[in-house]
């Protein structure tokens, strides 16, 4: 009886540890840092292409210039000045 | 007969004398096209925030200027260092399009064009494709120099239009553009223009950039489908 309830007790241990393991990937998957500022760099670029910035092709013959933008938008947008 | 090979000797030197001098610097003057903001202002996905920092940085994004560094097989082609420096703070639609901080390589001799670029947070050297010109009769003058149009028809709606001089006879020119009969002295990109406003005949030394590991267009595409940005999302 006693062998019984050891394995019993181990089983839900395991069981408990591998449900917080995979609540903690849903939380870290869900709060990526800056989310917002990915769809803010995004939509700068948007309206930059709109204005007659590059090709209009993201990853067409401009890419590097469009993700140069990209990036310097989100990094401004993450230290909190957009 | 003397005279034909005393003639002969002044034209021989002549010749050797105007190869030799094949090699100095051009000064690109970058200016950003005039923006139409009519598109912009029609789309309502893009909020109104966001069309006045776009029309703000327009404002901001002052000319810049560029070196080319050329001799009878190689050019190198860079952004001038005291124009980054100003506007390190502020995001510049011209310095980005004119080239950054990127350094540009062609070698004619042994077909070597590449890039030295700072992308995904490690400097790579990346090769680039020699374009596909369309030579055209039309012609114009940039200085003291006769100046032919050539079309790059690898651009979108045959839109880049580049004008070279034959009295140059190398074939570099601004950023990727290159594989031309002469010197390109003008570019026509949709949001920028290159203008020479200054060329030296001087000798220079071309330091070939060495930062990073050397990867073909190919290897390229693949390392930014992986990681762009762009790859799962739909212009507005």
């Amino acid at each position: 009886m006693k062998k019984i309830i050891l394995s019993l007790a181990v089983i839900f241990m395991m069981s408990s540890f591998t449900t917080a393991n995979i609540n903690v990937d849903k939380a870290i998957i869900e709060d990526v840092p800056g989310r917002e500022c990915v769809d803010t760099a995004m939509e700068f670029v948007n309206a930059a292409v709109d204005a007659g910035i590059g090709d209009g092709e993201l990853n067409g013959a401009y890419y590097d210039e469009y993700m140069t933008i990209y990036h310097f938008y989100y990094r401004e947008c993450m230290l909190g000045f957009v | 007969m003397k005279k034909i090979i005393t003639l002969l000797i002044i034209c021989l030197t002549y010749i050797s004398y105007s190869q030799e001098k094949l090699e100095g610097e051009v000064l690109y003057k970058i200016s950003l096209n005039k923006p139409d903001f009519s598109k912009l202002e029609k789309n309502t996905k893009i909020s109104k925030k966001r069309k006045e920092e776009v029309k703000k940085v327009f404002k901001l994004s002052k000319d810049v200027e560029a070196i080319l560094l050329f001799n009878k097989k190689e050019s190198l082609y860079s952004v001038k260092k005291s124009m980054q420096n100003e506007s390190n703070t502020r995001m510049n639609f011209t310095e980005i399009f004119a080239g950054n901080t990127n350094k540009y390589y062609v070698n004619s001799i042994n077909k070597e064009y590449f890039y030295q670029t700072n992308i995904f947070g490690e400097s790579m050297l990346i090769e680039m494709l020699q374009k596909k010109w369309k030579l055209t009769q039309e012609t114009k003058k940039i200085g003291k120099y006769t100046c032919y149009k050539a079309i790059d028809l690898n651009s979108k709606n045959q839109s880049i239009m580049a004008w070279y001089a034959p009295e140059i006879p190398v074939n570099f020119g601004p950023k990727k553009y290159f594989g031309l009969p002469g010197l390109i002295l003008e570019l026509q990109e949709s949001t920028i223009v290159f203008t020479a406003i200054k060329i030296e005949l001087n000798t220079k030394k071309i330091k070939k950039p060495n930062k990073g590991k050397k990867i073909t267009i190919k290897e390229y595409n693949e390392i930014r489908n992986k990681n762009s940005p762009f790859k799962n999302r739909r212009r507005n």
